[in-house]
């Protein structure tokens, strides 16, 4: 039995007060099971992700009650940036079992206006190891220019190497509404905004920001919009950044699994949606995903490669760079974004012909991936 | 593992100064983080092998955002001689990927406790 992407549904993202957790992911939700064009009460699961800002024991049950719905299946999930992604895997298990026919599968926070910076970079930075790493000060992008430094210097880069993943990102989101970053920038820019954590500059980070994504999945395809989830696969390889084996982190063996699920590989690909916490986790993620050389990210980029018209069409809402990160909502925007280009409903940003996407996110550190293949049609 | 825990020499996470790695009785991988089996091979018999402290940084960041909102902080991956990758603190504005250096334990600043600072050696 097939599993179909139904209902897809992308708040805006932002600083965006007055909502909280709860109210992103219902309006993310409303905005779901009206794209499948299902009542709700034909949804018969929920899988919710976590909110750093509403931390809940049971937050499937929390939200169901808060939408009115009573699905026979309900849970949360909590596997960082990959969660999104994770979900929409386990609502495949659900109606390839036949456990389910629906399945909602929803996350949203106001992470950027329901806590401080401090609280947020905070509790982000406990993905470091508890007693060998958090005790040394670092962050999550503190973990994260500890890669980008490895990078620059493996391949004998310079600093402003990566520069131009942000820049395409912000390109794309220009063409976004509801995308949180809209000016277009420049690599110097990228190189002159303020030192996060060097080399990272500010422009090489995601903000942080309110939002909510939902997405149904479905037995049946409810419409001729409806999009096939082809292949799925994961890998969980490391906790750690001090336990991450450079160059096999993971992302390559979670899309094998998935491409060999779905009968196809990466050359099949017309649109692709790939996690982009920072420039350097694009970059490694892309070149570890075999698109393109070691080292070649940032040169790729400047040439065009990622554009909507370049060989890897990529993450055309402007990514977690540019349209913003709201927590798991933030890595289920690359997946809602995917779905509409392959439903060629993309208008100013549409890719041409396209027919298969992948989409790919990881959690933690380079810690958690799960990569899906979709593909257009009821079939 | 024999009931051998591989921290069986307290490492600096315990107020130690030292690194405390775990050889694979096995397959003879060396490990950094705890862990019951083996990454590359499965196996639970581990043997603690103290480290000499020295290495190649292949890693430099320093933190402009810190936790605590303080001035810059200066972190490093070093590999060490033994093989594993260690994150430590560091002091030197002039280090760089590539440059060999040498651990010292130093109090954390935070209350009690000691952590791995790294400087390039002479």
């Amino acid at each position: 039995m097939s599993a179909f992407v139904t209902g897809v549904g992308l708040t805006p993202f932002g600083r965006l007060p007055g909502r909280d957790s709860l109210d992103w992911q219902c309006a993310a939700a409303h905005l779901a099971v009206d794209d499948a064009d299902l009542e709700v009460g034909e949804v018969d699961a929920v899988i919710t992700g976590y909110s750093t800002v509403a931390g809940h024991l049971m937050p499937a049950n929390l939200f169901a009650e808060r939408f009115g719905i009573r699905p026979a299946v309900a849970f949360g999930t909590s596997v960082g940036g990959a969660t999104g992604l994770a979900m929409v895997d386990q609502a495949r298990a659900l109606i390839e079992s036949g456990k389910a026919r629906h399945v909602l599968v929803v996350a949203g926070e106001d992470r950027a206006s329901g806590q401080t910076r401090a609280t947020s970079t905070k509790v982000l930075a406990q993905v470091g190891h508890p007693a060998y790493e958090v005790p040394l000060g670092g962050t999550v992008p503190g973990y994260y220019a500890l890669l980008a430094s490895r990078y620059l210097w493996s391949y004998g880069l310079a600093e402003d190497a990566l520069a131009p993943l942000p820049v395409q990102m912000r390109e794309h989101a220009g063409r976004k509404v509801g995308a949180q970053f809209q000016k277009p920038i420049t690599v110097l820019d990228v190189r002159t905004s303020r030192p996060v954590a060097e080399p990272l500059r500010l422009l090489d980070c995601c903000p942080v920001s309110d939002g909510g994504a939902a997405f149904v999945v479905s037995a049946r395809a409810t419409s001729d919009r409806a999009v096939r989830i082809a292949g799925t696969g994961q890998a969980h390889r490391h906790q750690h950044l001090t336990a991450m084996e450079p160059g096999n982190t993971g992302a390559a063996v979670a899309a094998a699994r998935a491409f060999e699920e779905a009968d196809l590989d990466t050359s099949d690909v017309h649109v692709f949606g790939i996690y982009d916490s920072f420039s350097i986790t694009v970059a490694m993620l892309v070149e570890e995903l075999g698109l393109v050389p070691p080292g070649r990210a940032g040169s790729y980029a400047r040439a065009g490669a990622f554009a909507s018209d370049g060989r890897y069409p990529m993450n055309t809402h402007g990514g977690l760079l540019s349209y913003g990160h709201s927590g798991v909502a933030g890595g289920m925007a690359h997946l809602a974004e995917v779905v509409t280009q392959l439903r060629g409903e993309r208008g100013a940003g549409q890719v041409d012909h396209c027919r298969v996407g992948y989409v790919h996110a990881d959690g933690g550190v380079l810690s958690a991936h799960v990569g899906v293949v979709l593909v257009r049609g009821t079939a | 593992m024999n009931g051998l825990p591989v921290d069986v020499a307290t490492d600096w996470t315990r107020g130690g100064p030292r690194f405390v790695l775990a050889v694979c009785d096995e397959c003879s991988n060396t490990s950094y983080l705890p862990a019951e089996h083996c990454s590359r091979c499965g196996a639970r018999g581990r043997t603690p092998r103290v480290a000499v402290g020295t290495g190649t940084c292949v890693a430099v960041t320093w933190v402009h955002v810190t936790v605590d909102g303080g001035d810059p902080a200066g972190l490093v991956l070093v590999e060490l001689d033994e093989g594993p990758v260690v994150m430590g603190r560091t002091a030197e504005r002039e280090l760089r990927p590539g440059d060999g250096v040498g651990v010292a334990f130093e109090p954390s600043g935070a209350g009690r406790g000691l952590v791995p600072v790294f400087s390039r050696k002479a």
